[in-house]
């Protein structure tokens, strides 16, 4: 049962995994709560259903399309939105007012695209992935890979790359590093590129695993911003790490209690978190 | 001149009213109708599934003569007490509803308290309703009809201890709840019983919890889409097909995964014209609680060109209609044949079917 739960928390937490990096990345250089990077998960997932249940197209076309739309359209978001809003000294309030809107605009445009329903994605065939104890299905097993190829990726591009460099600085000090040359609109740019990336491969793995709704965006959202917040979202290992601890944590409150006690357990954790560490579990070391 | 165009006018204008008085005294009585429905959000297959059977059901009665005119308004309540609320009393005091209809769970009862407080009729299609308003109709199967089903299938499958999961809403856990007792009186040991929260999409450890009790059948009660979802993590840990569904799988289209070959799930009968008539004009399968709702206000129409107003009155009263409606005893329509009780509960009947080659097949006797 202990290596059941242990892939369980690995599975839970690989998916909140992806989505609590992308939104500490995209909070490293734009910190207010974006709620659009919702509406991105959601656009990845209904993007392979488009291109794939609808148009017909195989999967290794759809899939990095509809991927790279995401990241396209977080970039947009970033230059059309936000950067003009954040260009007038907009506060972190006035951004996260317009993501809210914003995201009421997405969720209600996928609801007339594709209708209120679940839906579930075509083009693969369901295979399961043998753990010895236990066998997974193949996409589940995927998230876990990826959850940990992106933290490498993510840190590689953080700590050694001037890019990454350029990051750090504009998360450090915005101004200071707008008077030393750095084009923060460019870095933040990029950024939500990146963000949107992640985000777009998140909402196409989850819409494999668990088909697809309206609303899933915000939901999955929710426990990324969550698990961001219980491991730091001033680091990339906190968000990380975050994740398997309120995936760890709603686990054992299953297994101990009932199913229906899962979104109260991590909302507790949270509540606690907020009021006693709000720096969350990891803390960004100060020079 | 002027004298002769003024009375012209006045002879026209005159003759104009007459004639509106002609009409006014040769129009029926119009009996409204107002009907709240989840028309958005996850379950709206269900409101739109039952506006599409009402809407049949009132075409088929504007091409009958009869004594009155009914006329049928929708509102959306996304399945929210308060907006459910909200589009009654709009109803009842705006439009002057005589019927007022909702679904099930959380919403009828607020719709039955409503209508029940101005006499006004209350129609809904909950399952195993224990409010019995005086001004009620619920067209729904019970507790004791789905269980005896599934235990029928389960005794014939000689299943000595079952495991129960659900989701946590009203109607799920009143039937889980009452399948959790009478079990155990029938020989049949309950080794697992759990609750999830509606929206749920991640049984994985639930299942394991189950896996370790080694219940012969798992007996599972929840709304689409977690009834598919939880089949199809069910089906990847543990690539066994020992499920029972106490409802929502074998009655709705909306299917996230598709259902395991050989899966049990309960069936609400609905008759074939209805099932073959509803395709026919909307290409798609019967929803639940669609045949139940048009079998209900069927009831009521019925009733209303059956019963005799009282003296001075236009309409006949809804405490006369509804008596009229208790008085039939049963009823067979679009459900099948139904039983209806003095309580206002009508009792459709059902069988277990299992899925096979993509068709809910009857499970022989």
């Amino acid at each position: 049962m202990l290596f059941v739960l242990l892939i369980n928390v690995l599975i839970v937490g690989a998916g909140y995994g992806l989505i609590a990096m992308a939104f500490a990345l995209m909070c490293s250089v734009s910190p207010f709560f974006n709620l659009t990077l919702g509406s991105i998960i959601a656009f990845g997932a209904y993007g392979v259903y488009a291109l794939t249940n609808l148009a017909g197209l195989p999967v290794e076309v759809s899939i990095p399309t509809s991927i790279v739309l995401c990241a396209v359209i977080s970039a947009l978001l970033e230059r059309f939105v936000y950067t003009p809003f954040r260009l007038k000294g907009a506060s972190s309030m006035v951004l996260l007012v317009a993501s809210l809107g914003l995201y009421t605009i997405f969720e209600s445009l996928i609801h007339l695209a594709f209708g209120p329903q679940y839906q579930i994605l075509g083009g693969v065939t369901a295979q399961n992935v043998d753990l010895g104890v236990t066998s997974i299905p193949k996409v589940q097993f995927i998230t876990i890979v990826a959850d940990f190829v992106v933290f490498g990726l993510v840190n590689v591009v953080l700590f050694h790359t001037f890019f990454g460099k350029t990051v750090r600085a504009v998360n450090d000090s915005a101004k200071l590093s707008n008077i030393t040359g750095l084009n923060n609109n460019k870095i933040i740019l990029i950024v939500s590129l990146l963000a949107g990336f992640v985000l777009g491969l998140s909402g196409v793995l989850t819409g494999y695993d668990t088909g697809l709704e309206p609303t899933m965006g915000f939901n999955l959202l929710f426990k990324g911003i969550i698990s961001a917040i219980i491991g730091g979202a001033g680091t990339m290992a906190g968000p990380f790490l975050g994740a398997f601890f309120l995936a760890a944590a709603e686990n054992i409150g299953v297994m101990m209690l009932a199913s229906e006690w899962r979104d109260l357990v991590a909302f507790v954790i949270f509540i606690l978190f907020l009021m006693f560490r709000p720096q969350g579990i990891f803390v960004k070391k100060e020079k | 001149m002027k004298k002769l165009i003024l009375s012209l006018c006045v002879v026209l204008a005159f003759g104009a009213c007459k004639e509106e008085n002609k009409q006014q005294a040769q129009e029926k009585p119009v009996i409204k109708i107002g009907a709240t429905l989840p028309l958005t959000g996850n379950l709206s297959y269900i409101g739109i599934g039952s506006k599409n059977a009402l809407d049949m059901l009132m075409e088929k009665w504007a091409n009958t003569d009869t004594k009155y005119k009914y006329e049928i308004v929708y509102e959306n309540d996304m399945l929210k007490p308060q907006q459910a609320a909200i589009n009654t009393h709009k109803f009842i005091d705006v439009d002057k509803s005589k019927i007022v209809v909702s679904v099930f769970g959380v919403v009828d009862r607020p719709v039955d308290d409503i209508a029940n407080q101005k006499k006004v009729i209350s129609l809904s299609c909950s399952h195993g309703k224990d409010t019995f308003p005086e001004y009620g109709l619920n067209v729904g199967s019970q507790n004791e009809e789905v269980y005896n089903a599934a235990l029928k299938e389960l005794k014939k499958r000689n299943a000595k201890t079952v495991a129960l999961l659900g989701s946590n809403g009203a109607v799920c856990d009143a039937l889980l709840g009452y399948a959790a007792e009478q079990f155990p009186k029938e020989g049949i040991e309950v080794v697992f019983d759990e609750r999830y929260n509606i929206g749920l999409t991640d049984y994985r450890l639930s299942i394991q919890k189950m896996e370790q009790k080694s219940p012969d059948y798992y007996v599972i009660f929840g709304v689409e889409p977690m009834n598919s979802v939880f089949t199809k993590q069910y089906y990847e840990i543990t690539g066994k097909n020992n499920l029972l569904s106490l409802g929502s799988f074998a009655n709705i289209s909306l299917k996230v995964f598709p259902p395991i070959e050989g899966v049990l799930s309960v069936y609400m009968l609905r008759s074939p014209e209805f099932e073959k008539e509803y395709f026919e004009k909307y290409h798609e399968r019967v929803e639940t609680c669609s045949s139940h709702l048009y079998d209900g206000l069927d009831m009521i129409i019925k009733a209303y060109e059956n019963t005799a107003p009282k003296a001075g009155e236009k309409v006949p009263s809804n405490a006369d209609v509804l008596q009229k409606v208790k008085s039939l005893k049963v009823w067979n329509g679009a459900s099948g044949l139904m039983k209806i009780e003095q309580n206002g509960i009508v009792r459709p009947s059902v069988d277990m079917r299992f899925y096979h080659d993509g068709q809910w097949v009857k499970v022989e006797e």
